[in-house]
């Protein structure tokens, strides 16, 4: 009986300091799916399909600088030609 | 060393009991603590579950500390062959008594551990169930068009407006973008019998290997012609069967890992091509 | 280049991506990271998904072990090294302590431990106590394990086995002292 509560009370103090630790990285939050556009922050302009990813087909503004190769959605056709 | 083996044998009996008694208690409160955790994670009854761990460590570690200060270390006579001999019969009493708790504190780790099993069939289905109320809910940020989310995708992605051409960005969400890692997962939870299957059979044929070697052992004073030829033969199936189990032994290797990667490739198409270089690397590893 | 498996994934090369894992792992916001990097994050996420799918498909282990190595010169990538997140000056000291004494190294590895053990998130713990992050603490185990495994090359056996003692035994010190908060072990009663 006395064994049994001793173990018990450990186990209670076992949960305790479980439960009530900050855990690393704190919460996580749950993030929604979103959408947003990007324009070029340079003139304004939006980016549309033919123009590519890379460059605003405007002004020449870089959005990315980087050469995109064929990854899963993204493909080597999405950097910006013409520039 | 008589009375060295009997309270070592009773301090091995009590520290069996505390591991009995203290996972016996654990375990509700670890059920409990994994239904009720909230965090994503459930880092709270993890951390729980690795104090429980380290409970049953410090129980494990004292059995083996004493193990090697009174019997590894117990002081005799070196040089008597007598008690030479004696020492070593007890000793060796005294390690099976200690493997016999060394199995016992395995076996409580195990039923630790079974308190939480990820549950990547719901977590899945969430994706999935998420995936149906969002494809038509988004609207292109230049034209107000409807943007149609034609499949589901796991990583941020440009989606083309039908109406005006621009690139919208959809970030996928949190749990969305954990269907590569699930998909993976779940994938192998749901062929793992194909795997048992394989990893069942150097038992099976070691199982036919002894009880071949019996039959063999019961030869040696079998006189009666008849039984001899009786039991070669049978000796001789059970050669056949073990050879013929070992043989199937890669194709069933193959047969799991072509169903996981079907699977995995059925949960996350969008990266087929490498998961099957992923296959061809593991199939290769396997015949290495 | 001779492993056509260490191309750069949309321009984002092995070396970009495993300093972008430590620096996240110190606590840098992803968004930050692709903003010096010059990328989207739709670039970044295709990036870090194809990179895992090469080192499962890399038989040899090339792949891997250079991200581990790149995830320990984090600090000294030319783009990335600028980013450095809040720590506090007992962290800074700490931090180079031991990045340069292995015995401290080994100590806060075996309180770690003991910490997991005992029920705390080690990696807090170690935040809490001594103000290295978790990111932090990769990147220099990644070094010193590195120096452990030229050790072994170089049957150096000793030296590897004293500071694995070295950190047992430390385990075994902060073991007992956060028994001794609980109240004791499970087992103190039991006596040979």
């Amino acid at each position: 009986m006395e064994e049994n509560k001793k173990t018990l009370s450990l186990l209670e103090r076992m949960k305790q300091k479980a439960v009530e630790q900050k855990s690393y990285g704190g919460e996580f939050t749950e993030e929604p799916a979103k959408v947003n556009a990007r324009t070029c922050q340079n003139c304004g302009a939006g980016r549309s399909q033919q123009d590519g990813l890379t460059h605003c087909a405007y002004c020449g503004f870089e959005f990315l600088s980087v050469k995109l190769t064929d990854g899963i959605n993204i493909k080597k056709e999405d950097n910006t030609q013409n520039i | 060393m008589q009375e060295t083996k009997e309270r070592f044998f009773a301090f091995i009996g009590k520290l069996e009991d505390k591991l009995r008694e203290f996972t016996a208690a654990s375990i509700p409160e670890l059920v409990a603590l994994n239904d009720t955790d909230t965090d994503q994670f459930k880092r709270g009854y993890h951390r729980m579950k690795s104090a429980v761990l380290g409970q049953l460590d410090s129980i494990q570690k004292k059995a083996l500390d004493v193990k090697e200060e009174k019997i590894t270390c117990f002081p005799f006579p070196n040089d008597d062959h007598e008690i030479s001999k004696i020492y070593h019969q007890f000793r060796n009493e005294c390690y099976d008594r200690f493997f016999q708790l060394d199995e016992l504190y395995s076996k409580c780790r195990e039923q630790v551990e079974s308190t939480h099993q990820e549950d990547f069939e719901s977590k899945y289905q969430k994706i999935l169930d998420e995936y149906e109320t969002l494809k038509d809910k988004f609207r292109c940020e230049q034209c107000g068009s409807p943007v149609t989310i034609d499949k589901i995708y796991f990583t941020t992605t440009y989606i083309t407006c039908p109406s005006c051409q621009t690139r919208n960005t959809f970030e996928p969400s949190s749990q969305a973008k954990m269907l590569e890692h699930i998909g993976r997962s779940l994938a192998e939870q749901r062929t793992s019998h194909l795997l048992k299957e394989h990893d069942e059979i150097p038992q099976k044929t070691q199982t036919l290997y002894l009880q071949r070697h019996e039959i063999e052992l019961s030869l040696i004073h079998e006189s009666d012609k008849r039984i001899i030829e009786q039991k070669r033969a049978q000796m001789q199936e059970m050669e056949k069967q073990k050879l013929e189990l070992e043989s199937k032994r890669p194709a069933l290797y193959q047969t799991y890992l072509r169903a996981m990667f079907d699977e995995w490739n059925k949960i996350n198409p969008a990266l087929a091509d490498e998961h099957e270089k992923f296959y061809n690397r593991l199939l290769n590893d396997y015949h290495k | 280049m001779s492993n056509s498996l260490l191309e750069p994934v949309h321009g984002v090369s092995l070396y970009d991506y495993a300093a972008a894992a430590a620096k996240m792992a110190t606590g840098i916001d992803q968004k930050e990271i692709c903003k010096t990097l010059g990328i989207e994050l739709a670039v970044f996420e295709e990036a870090s998904a194809l990179w895992v799918a090469r080192m499962q498909e890399d038989s040899t282990f090339e792949v891997s072990i250079l991200f581990g190595q790149y995830f320990g010169e984090a600090d000294k990538h030319p783009k990335l090294s600028g980013l450095q997140a809040q720590v506090s000056e007992e962290g800074k000291v700490n931090l180079e302590k031991i990045k340069t004494d292995r015995y401290f190294y080994e100590e806060l590895n075996g309180a770690r431990q003991a910490a997991y053990d005992y029920g705390y998130d080690g990696a807090q713990w170690i935040q809490d106590n001594f103000g290295i992050s978790l990111g932090d603490f990769q990147s220099v185990a990644m070094k010193w394990s590195e120096v452990q495994n030229e050790e072994v090359r170089n049957n150096n056996t000793d030296n590897v086995h004293h500071f694995i003692d070295y950190q047992q035994k430390k385990q075994e010190e902060y073991a007992a002292k956060f028994a001794s908060e609980q109240g004791g072990n499970v087992a103190d009663d039991v006596e040979f």
